[in-house]
């Protein structure tokens, strides 16, 4: 498990890592960064499924993104008994998935609507196709998109309609398109909880049903949970008589949101009156978490345990990479270099080295620097998303190479190119139903059967897997006949309309791309350095990305939202402030304010994650010359992108 | 669509009626403890004509209800919520689907079947897991229950004993490192095998051998610094459960006449058959998880009819018990036996006709409350044939009984040709056994295809008959209704179309469907026969009855009471009477000189056999002869008369017979 033989065993006095292991009450672990809160959840997970009796009940895990999942399913998966755990009657997932899978789901098809799809995109399109020319029309004059289609009652009331009160012709059309869309079978994924919270007002019985099943419920990254996920799992395992036991795993200094629209949960927060503090990190040593707990909104004290021998280099100073509006793209390159000065091959080889950025998408004003654009002009956001679909066959591929990121494991390129034929499919206007269990290239393989389009599905994927997934618009165009032929096939359409004809469009030509490889970035969104030898990669992406990963070192980029959010952070960096509250004069508490909150937050997952190396990346002239004698002061090296 | 009740259903029909379909169908669906696998082959799907095409799928659709706490939790991702009829209901449904391979040259003929749930299969596959919370217990027909619990690898005893709570929880483990127990007793079945194993170790012949094997042989063949040492032990398994089973596969079950172990006598197949249950319903009775379904082929197999009620009742007791979580077992046999069919409860038998399966629960028959519990009463062995016949006349007395089989083989109908059971209830209740077969909903359900004729009489006397039958004495006047008691009714007492209204209310009472009741044309069966052209048969029939006790005594000869019976009926002819009043005098041997009309039938019958036999009648002859309501109830069951008979003059009432020369 990456613990060790004496993982557990007391440091000094501390018991607090073998308690962990070994209470089962209903508590909420506050896990420090790199404190392994992971490692203990599985580590537990396989402990309890050595001992599970019940062939009926089971353990609940339930994540926050499918990249949580992801990680527990494949560290359970290193002992037989973890493996018992992913399968029924156990559930790992993410809470979505498990409102879906037990609530919802079930709910829906007892209605008699069969569910066809659950994806915020997808549904929504079919929706703004419902709408009536002058409907549209009338949105976008008032200056609504597409979001305004979600609905927030299970009667297709509420949502985000501007000024178009139930009265109006344009609401009662947005209402239509969202019933018909439903009854279709499409569903948006927040819309899942209201249909799961009508199933326990009408069948109540339901929550004592899930609670015999799942005795035991664990929560990774409780603090993320949104209100209406709190909410739920609330009513579900805690409310009333009987609750399951519940312990929860989380950082509420870490509590970021994948947009800024999102807000955490106000009821049952997390952590709750039973804490169990994990402030030793094995990540980063006492060094780096001096540098970084003032950044905490509540400060924990840190205890820099690590960080774990396994390059055999000791951890380095942090550093500061200013740079102008001239120089702004050479900063991932002195990165590189810095990182070719500071560690030698073998570390070189092992690491993982990455640089993020709190914005990744760009928007329409060019405050450099505003994203992650504006160090490297062709990283492509839509790449490095988890939560929403690719929007194109080639974007499909693109990730699973991302997620394969040379592992030589063919399952992710597989079941890409299976799910781009199904998402193309479905935009043909063929529906396929959801909920089914298996992956997307046994759904293909099922449903072609032994029809001639099954010859071109396998030659399609031969072509998939030849590439590596990474195909040339010339190897496209050849494959294109294939795809077609499999698409025609799902649908049932004869001829493919715009929409698919888009999702089909050929990968960006090479000599776009050139401008992009000088820079050392591709379209998976990986920088190599030097460009003309590499000698390492350097994965790029925004901070929500990399939650829960340990990097060798990170880059974090200053973006902007509101304000360039380094810069904001400025007082922090510089140690005039810590922490998200401060004691005024008169001796009460003022807050920062939320929007600094989400700021500091968001920076702590970023500046957390190395175990080795931290660098920062700021625009020179935030800087006067005191401020940057006062940092080299606190351990930092300056290093200026403006000087050539 | 087949719903079963909770507790005990028993299947029953004919032969290829599709009862072991319905049991295979559970076993593919659920799967079976035992370790056979049901597999689907090419020939299991449908085939429409023979020669068509197959069916390219088998659907095999089954929903729970009634879940528990437990069930709910345990399958929360699979259920279906219902609402019907404002409350609601949770269940599960499980649609199985097997595939045929339609590819050519494909070793597989079969693709591999899917378990979805969802009520219209639109739900998440059923996970292997969640599967094996369904297995039922199978037990085979004709099982060979003396090697079941016989000892050796993967002896069903074997496994049925390693899940038992007694075995696994009873006693001490023996621990090798502490010094040996006192009391062997305390130690647990697996303690006493380790205990033994490390007894063995211990045994100095063992020891012995061992130090042979390794002083003259392999210190010989070894090198100075690397001698080769032999051990001689048990060989163990390491794991608990594993070596408890090596352990529980020596047993042998065996049943002994008391309760002295030692006792060497062996019992026959029928009673290691109940022992067989007796452990398989320990096993499903202790357990604490899935799905408790027995499901039983022909547990009448080798048991005598007591035992078979015996088990019936235990059984019934058994599927009543409620298990610690709250289920209760459920069970599905299959049978042949009347005795077995006699002893349920018609709410838990479905009747398995032409590949459909009706059951016989209240709401889904036209039998009312009154009716269920009436049959429960009177639904005896002998009724119980009703089950398993491919046709049904339902009689309500012994001559009819006796008469009309014999009746039905002269006319070439013979009923074990065709199938028919002939169930006599003896007065009363007749309609409501046709009522059995008789579905509440058709639209839904459908018609039973088995054609049930119920025989019944008019009870209508012509109005000269009180005084020629023995009613009433010459003089008298037939008191008058109401005012009076008499139970016997004669035709003046129906003015108008009330007679017919009559035979039309008695039809009614078991009509439609498949089912039909034939109302004697006349009165009773033997004056139908005397009336309609074999008035002189039912005389001598009647004469022979009257002297029975003689003829068996031998105190009397059959000729000579013919010759007698034939000189008087003569006299009857020759008095002039109309064709009623000559039936009359025929019937009143029976109803006023008091023949016994089980033993005159039986005479009746002797006497038709042997006039077909001396060709003095033939089949067609005799079938004009007869009653139209019997020919028609004949009819019914074996099918109708082509080419139809035409209305042949000898059958035509109104002419007076003459007496044939026998």
């Amino acid at each position: 498990m990456g613990l060790g033989p004496d993982g557990f065993a007391p440091v000094g006095d501390d018991v607090s890592r073998l308690q962990a292991m070994l209470r089962l009450d209903t508590v909420d672990f506050e896990a420090c960064p790199g404190s392994g809160k992971t490692t203990l959840l599985v580590a537990k997970l396989a402990v309890l499924a050595m001992r599970w009796p019940h062939r009926q009940q089971g353990i609940c895990v339930l994540s926050h993104t499918n990249a949580a999942r992801n990680e527990i399913s494949a560290k359970l998966s290193h002992s037989a008994a973890g493996i018992v755990l992913t399968r029924y009657p156990h559930f790992v997932g993410t809470i979505h998935a498990f409102v879906n899978e037990y609530l919802a789901l079930p709910w829906l098809r007892s209605k008699g609507t069969e569910v066809r799809c659950v994806d915020t995109q997808i549904a929504l399109a079919k929706r703004w196709s419902l709408l009536p020319q002058n409907r549209r029309w009338a949105l976008r004059q008032a200056n609504l998109s597409e979001t305004c289609l979600i609905y927030e009652n299970i009667d297709y009331g509420g949502g985000q309609t501007g000024n178009f009160g139930p009265h109006t012709p344009t609401y009662r059309a947005i209402v239509e398109a969202r019933r018909t869309s439903s009854e279709q079978g499409y569903f948006c994924f927040d819309e899942m909880f209201l249909w799961a919270n009508e199933l326990l007002d009408r069948h109540p019985e339901t929550v004592s049903t899930l609670r015999w099943r799942f005795p035991l419920v664990f929560v990774d990254e409780a603090q993320d949970n949104s209100e209406a996920q709190s909410a739920l799992l609330h009513r579900l395992f805690c409310h009333g008589d009987a609750p399951s036991r519940r312990q929860r795993f989380g950082d509420s200094n870490q509590a970021i949101y994948g947009s800024p629209s999102q807000r955490g949960a106000t009821s049952d927060l997390f952590p709750g009156a039973v804490i169990h503090p994990m402030p030793r990190s094995y990540r980063f040593g006492q060094d780096l978490a001096d540098h970084v707990k003032g950044l905490g909104v509540t400060p924990q004290a840190l205890l820099g345990a690590g960080p774990p021998d396994l390059l055999g280099v000791d951890p380095k100073a942090p550093a500061i990479f200013l740079f102008d509006d001239g120089s702004v793209q050479g900063v991932l390159a002195r990165y590189g270099q810095h990182l070719l000065e500071s560690f030698d091959a073998a570390a070189l080889e092992k690491g993982v080295f990455t640089a993020v950025a709190g914005v990744h998408e760009l928007g329409k004003d060019d405050r450099i620097p505003r994203a992650l654009g504006h160090y490297a002009p062709s990283y492509d956001p839509v790449c490095a998303r988890r939560e929403s679909a690719p929007s194109s066959f080639v974007q499909y591929l693109a990730r699973a190479r991302f997620e394969t990121a040379g592992s030589g494991n063919t399952d992710r390129l597989v079941n890409a190119t299976a799910a781009a034929l199904l998402a193309a499919s479905e935009l043909a206007g063929g529906t396929h139903g959801y909920g089914s269990r298996k992956s997307p290239h046994r759904r293909v393989a099922y449903m072609l059967g032994d029809s001639d389009a099954r010859a071109d599905y396998l030659a399609l994927q031969e072509i998939v897997l030849t590439h590596q997934g990474n195909l040339s618009p010339v190897i496209w165009m050849a494959a294109l006949a294939h795809v077609e032929g499999v698409v025609r096939h799902l649908s049932g359409a004869a001829a493919l309309g715009g929409d698919v004809i888009t999702f089909l469009a050929p990968p960006q030509p090479e000599a776009l791309a050139e401008g992009g490889l000088a820079n050392g970035a591709r379209s998976d969104n990986l920088f190599v350095y030097p460009p003309d030898a590499p000698q390492l990669r350097i994965r790029l992406g925004s901070i929500h990305s990399v939650k829960g990963e340990t990097h060798t070192a990170t880059l974090v980029l200053d973006s902007f939202y509101h304000n360039h959010h380094l810069s904001e952070l400025k007082p922090w960096l510089l140690g005039a402030k810590s922490g998200g509250f401060s004691t005024n004069r008169r001796g009460r508490q003022v807050s920062e304010g939320a929007r600094m909150h989400g700021r500091l937050k968001l920076h702590y997952v970023a500046m957390t994650r190395p175990t080795h190396l931290l660098c920062l990346a700021m625009r020179k002239d935030a800087f006067v010359e005191d401020e940057l004698n006062t940092l080299t002061n606190r351990g930092w090296t300056i290093i200026d992108c403006t000087i050539a | 669509m087949l719903p079963l009740s909770p507790g005990l259903t028993a299947l029953v029909g004919e032969n290829d009626a599709g009862k072991t379909a319905i049991i295979d169908a559970l076993r593919l669906v659920l799967g079976t403890r035992d370790q056979d696998v049901l597999r689907v082959d090419s020939v299991d799907f449908h085939q429409a004509t023979p020669g068509g095409a197959r069916a390219d799928e088998i659907v095999i659709r089954l929903t729970f209800r009634g879940l528990t706490t437990a069930d709910r939790g345990a399958f929360a991702e699979f259920l279906t919520y219902e609402t019907i009829a404002g409350a609601t209901e949770t269940a599960l449904t499980v649609t199985w689907v097997a595939k045929r391979n339609a590819k050519e040259g494909s070793s597989r003929r079969v693709l591999p079947p899917e378990w979805r749930t969802g009520a219209k299969g639109d739900g998440p596959l059923l996970d292997p897991g969640a599967r094996s919370l369904l297995t039922a217990t199978y037990l085979r027909p004709l099982r060979d229950a003396e090697r079941a619990l016989s000892a050796g690898r993967g002896s069903r005893l074997s496994q049925i004993l390693q899940h038992t709570k007694e075995i696994r929880e009873t006693g001490n483990p023996f621990n090798k490192l502490s010094d040996p127990p006192d009391d062997p007793a305390t130690l647990s079945v697996l303690g006493l095998g380790d205990y033994a194993s490390h007894l063995f170790g211990q045994s100095q012949g063992i020891k012995q051998a061992r130090k042979r094997l390794n002083d003259e042989y392999l210190k010989p063949l070894s090198f100075a610094n690397d001698l080769l040492h032999a051990r001689i032990e048990v060989a163990g398994a390491q794991d608990d459960s594993l070596r408890l089973r090596q352990l529980l596969e020596k047993l042998e079950l065996t049943l002994t006449a008391s309760a002295d172990a030692e006792s060497e006598h062996s019992r026959g197949l029928g009673s290691n058959n109940l022992l067989f249950m007796a452990c398989e319903l320990l096993l499903l009775a202790t357990e604490s998880d899935g799905f408790p379904l027995l499901l039983i082929e022909e547990p009448e197999a080798h048991l005598h009819p007591q035992r078979q009620l015996r088990l019936m009742s235990f059984l019934q007791e058994q599927a009543k018990k409620q298990r610690p979580d709250g289920q209760r077992i459920q069970i599905i046999v299959t049978t042949h036996s009347p005795n077995l069919a006699s002893d349920l409860q018609l709410d838990n038998v479905a009747l398995i006709e032409g590949g459909r399966a009706f059951p016989l629960s209240k709401e889904k028959t036209k039998l009312s409350a009154s009716d269920y519990r009436f049959l429960e009463r009177f639904l005896d062995v002998t009724k119980a044939n009703l089950f398993f016949a491919r046709a049904v006349l339902i009689v309500e007395g012994d001559a009819e009984n006796i008469l009309l089989p014999v009746i039905a083989r002269l006319i070439g109908r013979d009923f074990h040709h065709h199938g028919v059971s002939v169930v006599n209830v003896g007065g009363v209740g007749l309609g409501r056994y046709g009522r059995i077969f008789m579905r509440e909903n058709t639209d839904q359900d459908g018609v039973i295809g088995i054609p049930v004729a119920c025989v019944t009489d008019m009870d209508v006397m012509p109005n000269n008959g009180p005084w020629i039958v023995g009613k009433l004495k010459d003089g008298e006047d037939i008191p008058a209704l109401p005012g009076s008691r008499r139970k016997w009714r004669v035709k003046d007492d129906f003015p108008g179309d009330q007679l017919e209204q009559r035979r039309a209310q008695r039809k009614a009472n078991a009509s439609g469907q498949k089912v039909e009741t034939f109302v004697a044309n006349e009165w009773t069966l033997e004056f139908d026969l005397a009336f309609h052209g074999l008035s002189q048969h039912v005389y001598r029939a009647g004469s022979l009855a009257l002297a029975d006790d003689r003829l068996n005594a031998g105190t009397a000869n059959q000729a000579a009471i013919l010759s007698d019976a034939d000189a008087a009926y003569q006299a009857l002819v020759d008095a002039g009477h109309d064709l009623p009043t000559l039936a009359l005098h025929v019937y009143a041997l029976f109803e006023a000189d008091g023949a016994s009309k089980a033993i005159g039938a039986q005479h009746l019958a002797e006497l038709l056999e042997e006039a077909i036999a001396d060709n003095s009648l033939d089949a067609e002859g005799l079938r004009a002869l007869l009653p139209p309501y019997v020919v028609a109830a004949i009819a019914h069951v074996t099918g109708p008369f082509v080419p139809a008979p035409v209305g042949g003059e000898a059958g035509e009432p109104g002419r007076a017979p003459t007496a044939a020369p026998v």
